[in-house]
């Protein structure tokens, strides 16, 4: 049996029926509240400088092009240019995420809702994927809202926004994660550590049992593209959420931020980050910021991981038990 | 040695941990959505046969183990060394006691096994899956029982204590599954 070609698909006919279900369901959904289906290019000269999103790159017409990493910045040029809400069913390929829930190129659901903040959009992603998990399993989905601090007081027994690195650092090794950052790490990557690899998959049930689980106010140090703002202990906090179905982390929305010089600072940063670590140096784009400057109207995003919604809908354990093919190797 | 980052990591993969050849049992990629990613990666210590589970930071390197797996035929022990030749080359390699291990009972002349080198020497010893043992010692046959119900021990000639039916006899040739130390049948003629 080695050596021959396994040329068949992954995923079995009924899953790929059930990804077709869903793609038409989804579409139906936004149909429905007048959300706009658009298409954004995937090949471009720019992309994210997120220093932990790396973008596969290729040479065209002499220039560095990238396979774009999420829809979001043309989505928001789209939204400076008045086109109201949107959505986007799109393929998004990210170099160095590969696993048994990470494939490089991944489907994502990505939309924009005008005058509304992040618990209006989680509001709208409960109900949302509430209606998708009765019409698949006839499940009945449970939800809770955390906030950064009360997650990291129930699992991790401190406050995220006040622990010290050295707090983080007991806690870590606590857990059996002791020597895993360098000395030098900031604060912002153990409290990554502690996320990813203990808080993580304790959130929002299992497969079988999945529950909903919104986590919401993160440290203003983790905003991204999110606005900031205090919370009622007066922490500086991002105006951030991410979304966790099934043991899994799924979705992850923000607050837009509008002010283009801040954004700007933000790439900024983002860059001396990715210089320092010897990163791919990416360059701003400059239509992105001149859309900000335009102005971006007051709206929140969120981006959604289809693969694992459909692990989740499917009670399938590996990502590639729902994708036709993959076209990297496993 | 080449190094491997964590995005090369897959199941099989030998690599260097605190000194020791490890194998990548599993290997789990993890993101708390934005952020650090992580690998939480199980792996064998290859010297001790121990199971850990770590967690590096994605995009970390590690030293890769210059470890590799050929057959080679056993030979003999000489009270000491247990020898074993590569049957092209005809080319001799001998493993001690730690390399050898718990194989040692299973280990007969000219049988083909399966030796794990680290740089070059031996670091463990994988009998053939199945073997065919001569019992040496054990209680007498009960002429007609071959039914299999109720057991005994019997002593194999490597010095392996085996479960076996009531109906084996000294001196017969039995097929053991060296994985679960269990009796197979008897074996064939042939």
């Amino acid at each position: 049996m080695s050596g021959q070609a396994d040329w068949r698909p992954l995923a079995s006919p009924q899953t790929l029926a059930a990804r077709a279900q869903l793609y038409r369901l989804l579409r139906e959904y936004f149909y429905s509240r007048d959300i706009l289906e658009v298409e954004t290019p995937l090949l471009s000269t720019t992309t994210t400088s997120d220093p932990f999103i790396q973008s596969f790159s290729l040479q065209f017409a002499g220039k560095p092009h990238y396979l774009h990493t999420s829809p979001e910045l043309y989505m928001k040029r789209l939204l400076a240019d008045g086109i109201g809400d949107i959505y986007q069913l799109a393929k998004v390929f990210r170099r160095e995420e590969k696993g048994g829930r990470h494939l490089p190129e991944f489907s994502m659901l990505e939309w924009y809702r005008l005058k509304r903040d992040e618990h209006r959009l989680m509001a709208e992603v409960e109900n949302l994927l509430t209606s998708l998990l009765s019409t698949f399993r006839d499940y009945r989905l449970k939800s809770t809202k955390l906030s950064y601090r009360e997650c990291f007081q129930k699992y991790c027994d401190l406050d995220p926004h006040k622990a010290t690195v050295q707090d983080l650092k007991a806690v870590a090794a606590h857990f059996g994660l002791k020597d895993v950052l360098d000395k030098e790490a900031e604060k912002d990557r153990w409290l990554d550590l502690l996320m990813a690899c203990v808080i993580d998959s304790r959130l929002s049930g299992s497969l079988e049992q999945p529950q909903l689980c919104f986590i919401y106010n993160y440290p203003a140090s983790q905003s991204a593209m999110a606005r900031t703002g205090r919370d009622d202990q007066g922490a500086l906090i991002a105006r951030r959420f991410e979304a966790y179905l099934g043991g899994m982390e799924l979705a992850n929305g923000y607050y837009e931020l509008t002010n283009s010089d801040e954004q700007l600072k933000r790439i900024q940063s983002e860059q001396k980050y990715r210089q320092q670590h010897k990163l791919d140096d990416i360059p701003a784009d400059p239509a992105f910021i001149r859309a900000l400057q335009q102005g971006l109207p007051e709206c929140s995003g969120v981006a959604m991981g289809l693969d694992r919604l459909l692990m989740v809908l499917l009670q399938k354990s590996a990502i590639h038990d729902v994708v036709s093919f993959t076209g990297t190797s496993l | 040695m080449a190094s491997y980052s964590t995005n090369e990591f897959r199941s099989g993969l030998k690599i260097m941990l605190d000194n020791d050849p490890c194998a990548i049992i599993e290997n789990e990629f993890v993101k708390p959505g934005k952020g650090q990613a992580f690998n939480r990666v199980k792996i064998r210590n290859l010297k001790t046969g121990r199971v850990v589970e770590r967690t590096f930071k994605s995009g970390e390197s590690v030293e890769g183990a210059d470890v590799i797996d050929v057959d080679l035929q056993y030979l003999y022990n000489d009270g000491e060394m247990w020898h074993f030749m590569d049957t092209n080359s005809f080319e001799q390699t001998a493993a001690d006691h730690t390399a050898v291990g718990d194989a040692h009972l299973w280990l007969k002349e000219q049988d083909m096994c399966t030796i794990t080198l680290w740089n070059g020497a031996p670091l463990s010893v994988t009998p053939p899956n199945f073997v065919n043992l001569t019992v040496s010692e054990t209680d007498p046959g009960l002429r007609g029982d071959t039914s299999g119900g109720g057991g005994k021990p019997a002593t194999m000639e490597t010095g392996a204590v085996i479960q076996v039916p009531l109906f084996i006899n000294i001196g017969d040739v039995l097929k053991v599954d060296t994985r679960t130390a269990k009796y197979v049948s008897r074996a064939k003629d042939d």
